[in-house]
């Protein structure tokens, strides 16, 4: 593992079929005090509203929130895109919810929420895009990459399904591909 | 098309020269998006010749309809619709005449009421306000159509809410159209208008239904336009706001938490109200 001395605003994190085990076993070893607002973006089904926020939060060390519309990202916690929405980040460091057409397939679409904050955070985002069975969230990897923002892949050997890895690795070479395990570790060497 | 802040500026203060084009008061995150969108479609890809266009009324026509939000879903959030039956309904004042959808961009929550109200008996209680940007939303709207690719959806929800199968029943499907029977949309009143507010002075409005609108609006207007809203309600009238949603915190105090999940509040009588002003 590098030695890290990068500094984050915000760590923004994607995923699909297989990445709630991955981000449960994330969010259970990370530091208590990390402070950057990390935010989720994940496939789920659209007329589920309950039991995700819950079920990561069973083992997460730090705070699981489902935002409202308009809510200020904060310090030390954790937001989920709710189901039937996409999540955009805004400038003034708000979230914007929106039932705008879906995208890929999919609301929440994790390439909007990427891009959204590639868009405000520049080279002070870390995005990481996790396990999912489709090309949803590699274009929005990219654009935080285009960004200079840093850029972690899921290595497609400890994927469930290794399609949305793939395809991002298709676009661009990212600043890592690492295990869970390694994604952790890394997480928890950033200063706070 | 990639659109800077400066461009979306330009071009929302010159579409805010047609009454019917004001979105100076949107996010400019979705603006961003919606105009990208639209610059895309109409195969546009400079800032001047799409404000030049702006003169032609076809054009502005299909801009407004683009800038339109298109609920994809009838009985979105089938938990919310089982409040507004089980909760609401028989608890709107006897004076009420009116349930007010401002600013809808499709049928499908109008339709959604409609619905509900039939099957509580109270469709003929009420006359049902909504208005629409856009000519185009209005034509379907009053004709009752709902977009046929989300039909299946729409049922499922309805069953998710109902668990019944008559659903088919209230649609007429013909040539490849949706659309909901006449007697389920005798009582609509729709106006084009790109007004979040207005309404009949006369109106006794016992529920406001005004749902996943507000998200695309800026802080200020949003809460300025909920506070217009209230003094239109009735004393003991409903306000229902989408489930994602926090009205600030002035006007939250003010009202009455109905359902804190389904976001379903009710305007207090004067003899227990505090400005929230």
């Amino acid at each position: 593992m590098p030695n890290n001395n990068h500094y984050f605003k915000a760590i923004v994190m994607g995923g699909s079929a297989g990445s709630f085990s991955v981000i449960s076993n994330i969010l259970s070893k990370i530091r208590p005090d990390f402070k950057p607002p990390i935010i989720l973006s994940l496939h789920r089904l659209k007329h589920v509203r309950s039991g995700l926020v819950e079920g990561l939060s069973l083992k997460s060390k730090i705070k699981v929130i489902e935002p409202n519309d308009k809510e200020k990202l904060s310090y030390n916690n954790v937001y989920l895109a709710p189901s039937n929405y996409h999540l955009f980040i805004e400038i003034d460091g708000s979230i914007s919810l929106s039932t705008e057409e879906s995208y890929n397939h999919s609301r929440p679409s994790i390439d909007y929420t990427l891009s959204s904050a590639a868009y405000v955070y520049r080279d002070k985002i870390l995005g990481i895009l996790l396990t999912g069975a489709n090309k949803d969230g590699a274009k929005g990897l990219k654009d935080i990459h285009d960004k200079r923002g840093f850029t972690i892949i899921q290595d497609p050997s400890t994927c469930d399904i290794d399609t949305m890895p793939k395809e991002a690795l298709k676009l661009f070479k990212p600043n890592k591909v690492f295990s869970p395990d390694q994604i952790v570790e890394f997480l928890n060497s950033l200063p706070q | 098309m990639n659109l800077g802040i400066n461009e979306i500026k330009e071009i929302t203060k010159a579409m805010a020269l047609y009454p019917e084009m004001d979105y100076s008061n949107f996010l400019i995150s979705f603006l961003k998006r919606r105009l990208s969108l639209i610059f895309d479609k109409l195969k546009i890809r400079k800032v001047d010749l799409f404000i030049e266009s702006l003169s032609d009324e076809t054009v502005r026509r299909t801009i407004t309809d683009y800038m339109c939000v298109e609920v994809t879903e009838m009985f979105r959030d089938p938990a919310f619709w089982r409040s507004i039956r089980s909760n609401i309904l028989d608890k709107i004042p006897d004076k009420a005449d009116t349930i007010w959808l401002p600013h809808i961009s499709t049928g499908e929550e109008l339709f959604s009421l409609s619905v509900i109200l039939h099957e509580s008996e109270k469709l003929s209680a009420f006359k049902i306000e909504c208005n629409t940007p856009s000519k185009t939303k209005y034509s379907e709207i009053i004709t009752g159509k709902i977009n046929p690719k989300h039909f299946d959806l729409n049922q499922t929800n309805y069953k998710r809410l109902e668990n019944k199968e008559l659903f088919k029943d209230y649609f007429n499907s013909k040539n490849g159209e949706v659309s909901i029977k006449e007697e389920l949309r005798n009582n609509i009143k729709c106006n084009v208008s790109n007004s979040f507010t207005n309404i009949d002075s006369e109106a006794n409005v016992g529920l406001i239904i005004f749902r996943n609108i507000a998200i695309y609006l800026n802080h200020k207007t949003t809460e300025e336009i909920y506070k217009e809203l209230i003094d239109k309600l009735m004393p003991g009238g409903f306000l229902a706001i989408g489930i994602k949603e926090e009205l600030p915190q002035s006007i939250k105090d003010y009202l009455i938490e109905i359902d804190s999940s389904e976001k379903i509040y009710k305007k207090p009588q004067p003899k227990q109200s505090n400005s929230y002003a």
